[in-house]
This record gives C-alpha cells, structure tokens and sequence, in this order.
C-alpha cells in the first residue's frame, strides 16, 4: 500500500488567511481561515496594503491553530504548498515568505500553486476529477470553459472577451449602490426580485466564448435614463433581471461545449461556483444533457487553503517543486503552459 | 549563543549571523524583489556557517519604518522561525539600527523613501518613537542648525545587541511591521 501524502497549503491571495492539512490531495484532515472581510467592508472593497498587513498580523496564529487542531505533527508533513499567483502582490508575498521559511525550517519540498488551479482541484476534495472534464471557470478574474484531459492538461475552448462575470456582479452592485461584498449582494437582492427588465442577451451564438462588458453598460444607461425619467429603479427586479441574463450565458455556453465535445463531466471552478442560481441551473441543464456535474461545496468556493493542498498533490506526484527564489506574481494565467 | 539578524527595511537585505564572538554577513541586493533573495540569502548563510535554525539562541529582527513590503517580509520570516522553535525575538526600528550603530554626535537619525523622511529624535542613549514628514518640512525641521543629523548609515551589529541588552523578547505573534506613514485611504 502506497504512503499517505499529507500536504499543508497555504493561502494569502486577497483577503482570508488560511492554512490547511489535506491527505492524498482529497481528504480535508484541517482547514484554519481567518477572514478580513469586516474590515475590507469599512472601504467598500479590499484595500491591498491593510490586507498584506493583515497577513503579516495572522499568519502565525493561524499556524498554531492548525498545528494544535489537526493532530498532524511536521513528520507527517511530506510538503508544503503556496499560492504564489494570481492575486494581490503583497499579500501573496507573505505567505509566500512564511511558506519557504517553513519548507526551509522542517526540510520540506515546497510546492507553487496557481491560485485558479487551486479553484479547480478544490472539485477533489468533494469527488475525484474524471478526465476528460469540462471545467466552467468563474471568478473576478476568469470565465472561461476549459477542457481537462488529465491533471494540469488544461486547453481552453471557450472565454470572455470583456469583463469576467465576478467583475461583472460587482459593478453591477456598485450601479445598483449595493454594498461590499458586491457580488453576493446582487445575488441576494436578485432571490427577492422579478425578471421585469428587458435586457439584451449577449454572444447569443454558437460560439463558446462570453462577453459580460456590454450588460454591463446597459445596465448603466438603464439606471441614467430612469433616472433623468425621475423614475426609481428597482434594485431587487433589477438585480434578477440581470442574474438571469448573466447565468443563462454561462449555462448557455456549457451546454453548447459539452454537446460539442462529447462530454460527459463537468466541473464548476471560481468564486461565482458559489451563486446559487448558478448551480441549481447547471444541474438541471446537465441532468438534461445526462452528465456528470460537480461542483464544489460552498466552504470550498471562496478562497482557502484546502484547494491550494489539493491542487498540490498531483505536482508532488510529479516532483515539480519550487526553489527558494520563487517569486510572486499578481498575473498568471492557470492554464498556460510552464516548465 | 547564536544570534541571527534580519534587516529587510530598505533594497539592501542584510543578514547577520552572530557565533559566540565572531559575526559573519550576508548582503544582498533586493532589486525591489525581497522575496527572491530572502530566504535564499538565509539559507546560504546557514549553510556556510553550518548553522541549522534551531541552534538560533536569539533573533533581532528591523521592523521598520522603510519598505513595506520589504519589512513585511523580513518580518514574517523572522517571526515565523521565532515562532517555530521557541526562539526569543527583539525588534528594533531602522532608525534605532543606523544611530545604534554609530560612534558620532547626533541629535536626530532620519532615512529617507521617495516622498518624505522618517526620522527619530536622540537624547541621551534614548531614542523618540519614529515620525514622518514631507521632505520639505523635514528639512525646514532642520534648517536651524540645532539638531546634528546622523550622516552615516552603518549597521555595526555589535553595538546593535548591547544596545539591545536590556530590551525584552517578544511573543512571535505579536512581533509586526511599524508603518509610521498612515496609508491613502485611511486619511
């Protein structure tokens, strides 16, 4: 019998702290996050500099909580995993520090994990990735369908040209005058509302890519002229006027990929893999096509630790281990290819 | 004892490895990058002593003001060894660092960062908490002549620790960054 493979991932990309010990890159055996979000919520959105800060002030305590909950001691530990990109340079940065510190006290390979592909391996932690996969990537930063022929094999098929949907939630929240955190807000608002708005239906082709930007701007001249109309808007019709046309794109264009690949898994990657809306109109739409979803459970959609450890494993089976001058970056993309 | 120094305040990193009495240095220049020089320097330091981390009786670590991200990182680092094997930990600001360090006469010790000047009044062997100022009311501070300024930017690592005697170890968790310099969006 093979030897369990314990690995401890760390993630500092935005704004939660946190620490996890996962086994065989499956199995969460501790998760620790610490949140900033009360404090971001004062400014109306993450303010890079308090959060590296932040980490700095947390990093330790989050360790000890670890350490001392998860009844694993450091010769369990075969590596130690870190997400060095994409996300904020400075917070990045610590726990980037803290990660080869720690591979440099206990003796441990040191693994680099991209943030997005941590997203996408979080699906392990809830039922082993079949390949081939279709994976739907949705964040801030990413929405893009992607092909998985195996582990780290990613091709995509199918993106945006614009806006990523994510950012597109929050500016919709910010026309809208919702508060921090703006996405989830939307889709708050939009549970309560009515799909009174007449809005366009953008890329309404056969291709598999997205477009999220010119919504966006209708949605503002909308609210301007109703509002040069003297006319309220309502925020709630509003906000489900829009989560309705944003979602069906998504669905749209998966059902469209599948069909043309044959497909028979698919896997829901991203922050936005939290929207509600989202998986319970996937499941139908993949209940229809007769294949296999999954997607994450919610603990596992916002950022944590868990996924960085588990998109760890497949590199340690590998032996892709990083040096001590391993650096940062705000920018890189999961799927390009590196060596 | 053994004694390890960390000073990541400005684009010179420096590393001071204290063994009984002798006192070896690794500097490196960060290049604006800390992070890919860091714990590579630390490490190399280490080896070329022979050194291995637990042996550390005492870490002295610069918690600023400078970089942020530069004392963020050495910060964490130290911290983070400290709190790994139970080491005593001691902080000491940039400016303390340079005036520490020196034999001269001085009244006020000041670095400089691309706006402004961070500086710290010297009485007796005592030293002020660190200020901020614009470069020009900084220099308005000083255009009466009556405080000597510190020309010189040693770091003399000896007089550093018997500076340093009396002052008390940290918990690891609570060592951190100063900042002094208040950021944008909390004016």
């Amino acid at each position: 019998m093979e030897k369990d493979v314990y690995i401890l991932g760390i993630e500092t990309s935005c704004d939660e702290t946190s620490i996890a010990i996962v086994k065989n890159g499956v199995e969460d055996v501790y998760t620790c996050i610490r949140t900033q979000m009360e404090t971001h919520a004062l400014y109306g959105g993450v303010v890079p500099e308090i959060a590296s800060r932040m980490h700095t002030e947390s990093i330790t305590l989050v360790l000890e909580d670890v350490m001392s909950n998860s009844k694993v001691d450091w010769d369990m530990i075969d590596a130690i995993a870190v997400t060095y990109a994409p996300g904020l340079m400075g917070c990045l940065l610590v726990g980037l520090e803290f990660a080869k510190t720690l591979a440099l006290i206990h003796k441990k390979p040191l693994i680099a994990v991209n943030h997005i592909a941590g997203h996408i391996y979080a699906n392990n932690l809830n039922k082993q990735i079949i390949f081939p996969s279709l994976g739907l990537v949705v964040s801030g930063g990413h929405t893009e369908l992607v092909l998985m022929n195996g582990d780290y094999d990613f091709e995509v098929v199918g993106s945006t040209l614009d806006d990523a949907i994510g950012e597109c939630y929050d500016k919709v929240a910010r026309i809208l005058g919702l508060s921090y955190p703006g996405g989830p807000n939307v889709e708050r608002y939009a549970l309560e509302g009515k799909h009174t708005y007449d809005l366009p239906i953008p890329m309404n082709d056969e291709s598999l890519n997205f477009s999220y930007s010119g919504l966006k701007s209708y949605l503002i001249n909308l609210v301007h002229n109703e509002k040069q109309r003297g006319k309220d808007i309502d925020k709630y019709d509003l906000a489900r006027s829009f989560q309705d046309v944003a979602i069906e794109q998504l669905v749209r264009k998966t059902r469209l990929a599948i069909q043309k690949y044959g497909i028979k898994n698919v896997i829901v990657a991203g922050g936005v893999s939290a929207n509600k809306y989202l998986r319970s109109e996937l499941e139908v739409m993949c209940k229809d096509e007769n294949v296999e979803l999954s997607i994450p459970p919610f603990k596992y959609c916002t950022d944590n630790a868990t996924m960085i450890a588990a998109a760890a494993y497949p590199l340690y089976k590998e032996k892709k281990f990083a040096s001590f001058d391993l650096n940062a970056k705000s920018q890189e993309r999961y799927f390009d290819k590196k060596d | 004892m053994k004694k390890l120094f960390i000073d990541t305040h400005s684009e010179k990193i420096t590393i001071i490895l204290q063994i009984e009495n002798k006192v070896f240095r690794k500097e490196a220049s960060s290049d604006r990058s800390h992070s890919v020089e860091l714990v590579p320097a630390l490490e190399s330091i280490l080896s070329e002593c022979s050194v291995s981390l637990e042996e550390i009786g005492e870490i002295i670590v610069v918690n600023g003001p400078g970089s942020f991200t530069g004392v963020r990182l050495g910060v964490t680092v130290a911290k983070t060894i400290a709190y790994s094997y139970d080491i005593p930990i001691k902080t000491i600001t940039s400016l303390e660092m340079y005036g520490a360090s020196s034999t001269s006469k001085f009244d006020v010790v000041c670095i400089n960062d691309s706006k402004g000047v961070y500086y710290s009044f010297k009485k007796d062997e005592e030293y002020s908490e660190p200020y901020y100022k614009k470069k020009s009311d900084f220099e308005e501070l000083i255009s009466s002549g009556i405080y000597k300024v510190l020309e010189e930017k040693e770091i003399d690592f000896i007089k550093i620790d018997a500076y340093l005697r009396d002052r008390l170890a940290l918990n690891p968790h609570l060592v951190n960054p100063v900042y002094i310099k208040e950021i944008d969006v909390l004016k």
